[in-house]
Order: structure tokens, then sequence, then C-alpha cells
């Protein structure tokens, strides 16, 4: 069983609406070409809401941002909770690619400015002149901070920031410890508890020990599937690895390998695992948040179901 | 983005594969599908993609074990001129 029946938390997944799937990208073709609109996906969420979902999982983004607007335009934003992942890394990499690196550093100082945060400005400022990385790292955190609370305007929502696996497996490849610690301070001190998407979870798990980082005071996303799909280096090593977790940190995501099982197999797997916190899924309709949030609520909730 | 994808005709039946599954139809019509899922593609360390590790390894391990990369040079330009007479032959005909 998921740990208690409480504290399972589901969470509905943004890859839907940014036109991912991990199945083919035929079939991520075919559903940017359907409902897309911030309208539309805002509608998913919310049904993802009203059929059992705790919250929202996205990468910061103006698809997801424009998303929470619309929910917040209809009042409804305290009724989730939010788990932002940062960066959205391919947005970065498509200003880059389009204007060069100084020009998206130019673009992102010019945003910080607009962004009327004094203290994110001044620690920008800071960490440019002494060329200090972990200022530069604070200034970007308040800056998509500051993003998330013009979108919500300001709603308690938001609960915790997860760092994109691109960024926390370079960073675990590096040994950039400061990086880990800076990060978990910052979010800390706002009362925020620091997440960490990851492809590479044992791994992360023997760092974060190795460096003391207290695992029960983060939380971690990461694939968990019967076909140990994205399970790196394997899905024997990932379940071994959940096993020593002094408490459930974990969400997990890829729970259907992109729509390789059905939702019936893949939740008879993932309801076999100890110590999980809980699971994201993806849906990319209302009628498909009917079902999934359905099915996991009475497959993984069904004390509270019955 | 981009996708590559090939497509092989043979006298029992005909592959397809790109980024995602290898598809096998044979000439009695029925199909059987691969994914990535069935591929156990799992790698020591994930950055990026399975074979960015999986090159690096083998490179390494060439290095410390004093042995020859596998593709080396020789190889890969063979690989390449076979592509280059396929590209040509389908261009003429």
């Amino acid at each position: 069983m998921i740990e208690s029946e409480k504290s399972k938390v589901f969470l509905v997944g943004d890859n839907p609406f940014h036109g991912i799937s991990h199945l083919s990208q035929e079939r991520a073709r075919s559903r940017t070409l359907t409902g897309d609109s911030p309208v539309h996906n805002a509608d998913v969420v919310l049904a993802s809401i009203d059929n059992g979902a705790d919250g929202f999982m996205f990468s910061v983004s103006d698809t997801t941002l424009a998303i929470l607007k619309n929910i917040r335009e209809r009042k409804r934003i305290d009724e989730l909770k939010l788990y932002p992942i940062v960066p959205y890394a391919f947005e970065y990499v498509r200003i880059a690619t389009q204007t060069g690196t100084p020009g998206l550093a130019a673009r992102f100082a010019k945003q910080i400015a607009v962004s009327g945060d004094v203290r994110a400005t001044l620690s920008g400022m800071k960490g440019v002149m002494q060329m200090n990385p972990k200022d530069l790292l604070n200034t970007y955190l308040s800056y998509e901070i500051s993003r998330m609370k013009s979108a919500t305007g300001n709603s308690k929502s938001l609960s915790s920031i997860f760092l994109h696996e691109v960024i926390t497996d370079m960073s675990l490849a590096l040994n950039l410890k400061w990086l880990f610690t800076t990060y978990s301070n910052f979010l800390s001190k706002r009362n925020l508890t620091p997440g960490f998407h990851t492809r590479n979870f044992p791994y992360l798990v023997k760092k974060f020990n190795e460096w003391e980082i207290d695992l029960s005071k983060i939380l971690i996303t990461t694939p968990f599937n019967k076909a140990g799909f994205q399970m790196n280096p394997s899905r024997e090593e990932c379940e071994k690895s959940l096993a020593t977790l002094p408490s459930p940190v974990v969400l997990a995501i890829s729970v259907f390998a992109g729509g390789y099982f059905s939702p019936s197999v893949a939740l008879d797997y993932i309801a076999s695992l100890n110590n999980l916190k809980g699971i994201v899924a993806g849906v990319s309709t209302e009628q498909q948040a009917l079902e999934t949030f359905g099915l996991l609520s009475k497959r993984l909730r069904p004390n509270l179901t019955a | 983005m981009p996708e590559f994808s090939l497509s092989i005709d043979g006298s029992k039946g005909r592959i397809e594969v790109n980024d995602d599954r290898l598809s096998l139809t044979l000439n009695d019509s029925t199909t059987t599908k691969y994914y990535k899922h069935d591929l156990n593609d799992g790698v020591d360390f994930f950055l990026g993609e399975s074979e960015y590790f999986r090159e690096n390894k083998e490179f390494v391990n060439a290095l410390t074990k004093k042995q020859k990369c596998e593709p080396n040079f020789d190889t890969a330009s063979r690989v390449d001129y076979v592509i280059d007479q396929v590209r040509k032959k389908s261009e003429s005909t």
C-alpha cells in the first residue's frame, strides 16, 4: 500500500498540455492538434480535482501559467496544491538557440527587472558583479516564484518547487553539493519543500545520504512503472532505494508508461510498492480525468471512496 | 522535432522502425510492435538519452583497457559508405 490512506497524493501532470507522449511522437503530434487552449486545459485540471486529484504538477511555462491564470479567474485556484518544476528547460534552450546565450541572459535580466521583485533584482546584480553562482541561483528562483505568484494572485497553493531533471541530474553528475544545499536552504526559508525531479533516483539517494541532506525534508519525483521504463539503472535498484527512505517522499511519474499499460495493470504494480507518497498522472480530456482519477481513488483510496 | 524512420521490405514482410517503436508486419498481415518500454533501456546514469551514457562508457572503457572503441573511425566510415550507396541507388531508381 502507499503510505497511510490519508496522506496519499494524486496530482495531475502537464505533459499532455505540452504535446508530450512517452509512447510515441506520432501520438504527441495528434495531441497537439487537439484542444490545447488554456480554457480547455483548465477544464481538464479542474475535472481532475473534482474526481480526486489533490494538485497540479507542471513545468513553469507560458502554457501552464495561462492555465493557472484561467483557474484563478474562475476563483478555484485555492482548491489545488501546486507543484511546479523549474526551469522549463526546453523553453530556455529554444530562446538560447534563437538569440544565443547572451540574448538569453539579456532577456532573463530584463524580465527580472520588469517583474518588480526588488529582492531578486538586487540579488541578481550582486551575483553578476561578484560572479557568485549561489546568488544567481537564488535570483532565478525568486524570479520563477514571482511569475507563479503573478499568475495565481499570491495564492497559498504553492507548497513545493521541483528542480528539473536536466539540472538535478547534471548537478549530481558534477558533484555540485553546493547547488543542492543552496536550493534547499532558499526554499526552506520560504516554507516551501525543496523538490527534485530525477531519472537517477538510486544515485540521488546515495549522494544525498553522503552529503547528509535530510531525505525526510524534501520531495522527489521520478519514474515508477511495471516495465521499468525510464527507471535507471533498473527497476529493481529503484525499488530497493525507495524502501530505504526514512519516510514517503516520492511522487511517482510515468506510472502508466505513456499508455503502454492498461490503468489496471499499472496500478497493480503501484499498489504493491511501499513508501510512495503519491503519483502524478497526465490526462488530456475531462473524460480521461474522470476515468483516471476515479480509478486511482477506487484502487488506492478504497476506504475513502467506499 | 524531426523524426527519423526506416522501412525495410523483405521477402517475408516489412520492418518499420523509428525513435519510438519497431513494427514487424508479415506477409499474412500479422503485425507485432515493440516499444522502447520492451527494450530494457536503463543505464547506470541517465542524462539526456541512454545512448549518450553508453557512448561515453564505451569510450572510457576503451581508454582504460587500451582497446579500440567501437564504432571506431574505420567501422564508422564503412557504415557511412553503405548509407551513401543506398542513397545514391535510391535516387537513381
